[in-house]
């Protein structure tokens, strides 16, 4: 399925760049993610802790950015993991696009993911997958760019004026290792435990 | 199927299971055990550690003190329903615990561990939307409460991280003389609600609305109090027009959809049953039975 | 390494010690580790009541309690109503008279499920006794003879056979 999502930061191109092609710098933006070993070839090796509803997941797998083109300002960021349980797995690239403009930089990321196994049944009714892949990767989104801004002192004015949420309410203090993800997986329980188990 | 291997814990007090939580990881809570073990058994959780706290006694209590009803997190449903303190301080609690599973299962199931697993169309949590519970956390930086509304962050996902419990549950009573009614609809007695509507409500002596509080569970991922319908309500005058207006405004509210039952659908079930259930209150309100 | 611990239960007024995996559920502690199969299991997840046995005096889901939950409890299963002496059960009287069962997967379930009802409703309507039966599914009867059987047992003088 792929995702789109976008945003500015008032950060120039190139350090923009900078940050977003090295893994170590984006990794602690994957919600829930954290790097365990750093591979000599450019591949990131980590773990990716994800709650959905009352199931947790532990993906093991790795990171890698791939397809580098500064002149272009394109780069891809390819993750693949599997659930340490066998319960499946999860594959996806996001392709960065960097546009500059007046000391602005746009930044346009497309996801590309795929799951497999009993993880990607998790969300076969009722857009479940969707709805959760978007809001995991408009959490990455938000993550990147207060990363890119709290990397550059002189937009730190900035940060503070925009990091309230959209919403303006903070549900809840952030919970380390944990992405808390809106929309369900009502579907397969309900189909579970609810309709199913009492028809 | 059978659960797949865990290691189990039974800590006796309160303080050794929240060292126990900050030891271990990837662990579940075991409270009544009537929405986890399905899960364990049929593999759909696959933790690595299961602390019952059955044995910590320290969280099974009732008690009024003024106007708080206060219960430990692992009171039993079945204590619940046969409590003179919570028949009198909170009788809307007893008639939704009546479509809360059968006798067997609330034999062992709590309040605690209905309130954590929340299950959209959880009765418990319905009551606990209706009056705005306060919730007691206790974790290894001690305790926090968090009001009922902040409570459901997601579908089935509390605002319980993974070093707290649930300690306690505080409803805030009303003080004024007031009514109360608890309805639901499901296909068959005992199975999930489809859509279930709390109701409080208070009239003055002219028969006008004072105060009320409407939460429908299962129309949603978690209970929703319809605060607008409830504000257009007060001063107004129960009858039938009043509670046909109501029901319209309710059936506007955020609803889910899924492969059995429709957004349109739930919609229907709450305007219905905010009717119904407006006039179960109010004739619980002036022991007047009201027919509209 | 599978996770073991030693309990001790109280079955029909008669203690076992055993060895379990903490992940084994009571019914399935009941059936293999005893060889008490009068426990059946329909469903696994706590909807069809078949495995309902007591738990120190309460019916419960068997299936949706570890083993080592029961440790140094008391449980009575279907195996235990009869008398000593092999005489039913008023509620079990009462079922082979009213054929409240057919293939009699329910039926154990049904029994301890109305025992318990019934230990504390002494004189209930037909109403109340298909609410009370409403968490135990079968499949042959209809649930009318079940009714009949329940309102004979509850009727008879019900002390003579106290858990």
């Amino acid at each position: 399925m792929k995702i789109e999502n976008s945003f500015s930061v008032p950060v120039d191109k190139e350090k923009a760049m900078d940050i977003l092609t090295n893994v170590p710098m984006i990794a602690p933006c994957i919600p829930g993610a954290e790097l365990t070993a750093i591979a000599t070839d450019g591949v990131y090796r980590g773990a990716l802790k994800m709650r959905l509803g009352p199931v947790t997941l532990t993906f093991g797998g790795e990171a890698r950015i791939i397809e580098i083109d500064r002149a272009a300002g394109t780069a891809t960021l390819h993750t693949k993991g599997a659930d340490n349980k066998g319960r499946g797995g999860a594959e996806a690239r996001t392709a960065f696009r960097l546009a500059e403009d007046a000391g602005q930089t746009w930044v346009e990321m497309q996801t590309d993911l795929t799951l497999s196994g009993s993880v990607a049944q998790y969300g076969r009714a009722a857009g479940l997958i969707s709805d959760v892949a978007k809001q995991f990767t408009q959490q990455f989104a938000d993550n990147l760019r207060r990363q890119l801004m709290v990397q550059h002192p002189e937009a730190v004015a900035l940060l503070e004026r925009s990091s309230a949420p959209a919403d303006g309410k903070q549900a809840v203090k952030p919970i380390s290792g944990f992405a808390l993800i809106v929309q369900s997986l009502r579907a397969m329980l309900r189909r579970w435990f609810g309709l199913a188990a009492r028809p | 199927m059978k659960p797949a291997p865990f290691t189990y814990h039974d800590p006796e007090h309160i303080d050794d299971l929240i060292a126990l939580l900050s030891e271990v990881d990837d662990a579940k809570i075991l409270a009544g055990g009537q929405s986890l073990l399905p899960m364990l058994n049929l593999r759909f959780l696959l933790p690595d550690h299961v602390i019952d706290i059955n044995k910590i006694q320290a969280l099974q209590f009732i008690g009024r003190q003024g106007n708080d009803l206060m219960i430990g997190a692992m009171t039993r449903q079945k204590d619940l329903l046969q409590s003179d303190t919570v028949r009198s301080a909170c009788p809307v609690m007893q008639v939704a615990l009546q479509y809360v599973g059968h006798f067997q299962t609330r034999n062992r199931g709590t309040l605690g561990g209905s309130l954590c697993h929340l299950d959209p169309s959880a009765e418990l949590a319905a009551i606990a939307s209706l009056y705005n519970a306060k919730l007691t956390l206790r974790g290894p930086d001690g305790s926090r409460n968090v009001n009922f509304d902040e409570w459901p962050l997601a579908y089935m996902t509390p605002n319980l991280g993974p070093n707290e419990v649930l300690e306690k549950v505080n409803l805030p009573l009303w003080e004024e003389r007031h009514g109360h009614a608890f309805v639901e609809f499901q296909r068959r007695h005992g199975d999930f609600a489809i859509v279930a509507v709390g109701c409080l409500l208070a009239v003055d002596g002219s028969g006008s609305i004072t105060r009320v509080a409407l939460t429908v569970a299962g129309a949603n991922v978690k209970p929703q109090r319809l605060t607008t319908t409830e504000t257009a309500l007060i001063g107004q005058p129960t009858n039938t027009a009043t509670f046909a207006a109501a029901a319209a405004e309710a059936a506007k509210l955020d609803a889910m959809s899924d492969a059995y039952i429709s957004r349109e659908y739930r919609r229907k079930l709450a305007g219905a049953l905010v009717k119904r259930a407006l006039v179960a209150a109010t004739a619980s309100a002036t022991g007047v039975p009201a027919y509209a | 390494m599978p996770d073991i611990r030693t309990i001790t239960v109280t079955i029909n007024g008669k203690s076992f010690t055993r060895r379990v995996e903490t992940r084994m559920h009571l019914a399935d502690f009941l059936r293999q580790e005893l060889d008490l199969t009068g426990t059946h299991l329909g469903c696994e997840h706590g909807v069809c009541g078949a495995c309902t046995v007591m738990l120190e005096g309460d019916a419960v889901r068997s299936c949706l309690l570890l083993a080592v939950q029961a440790d140094s409890k008391t449980v009575t299963t279907v195996e235990g109503l009869a008398a000593n002496d092999g005489s039913l059960h008023p509620i079990q009287a009462a079922f082979q008279k009213h054929h409240g069962l057919q293939c009699g997967f329910c039926t154990p379930g049904m029994l301890i499920s109305l025992v318990s009802f019934l230990r504390d409703h002494k004189n209930p309507d037909e109403g109340a006794i298909r609410e009370a039966i409403s968490g135990n599914l079968c499949r042959c009867t209809g649930y009318q003879p079940i009714v009949d059987a329940a309102l004979e047992a509850a009727a008879a003088c019900y002390t003579q056979h106290e858990e």
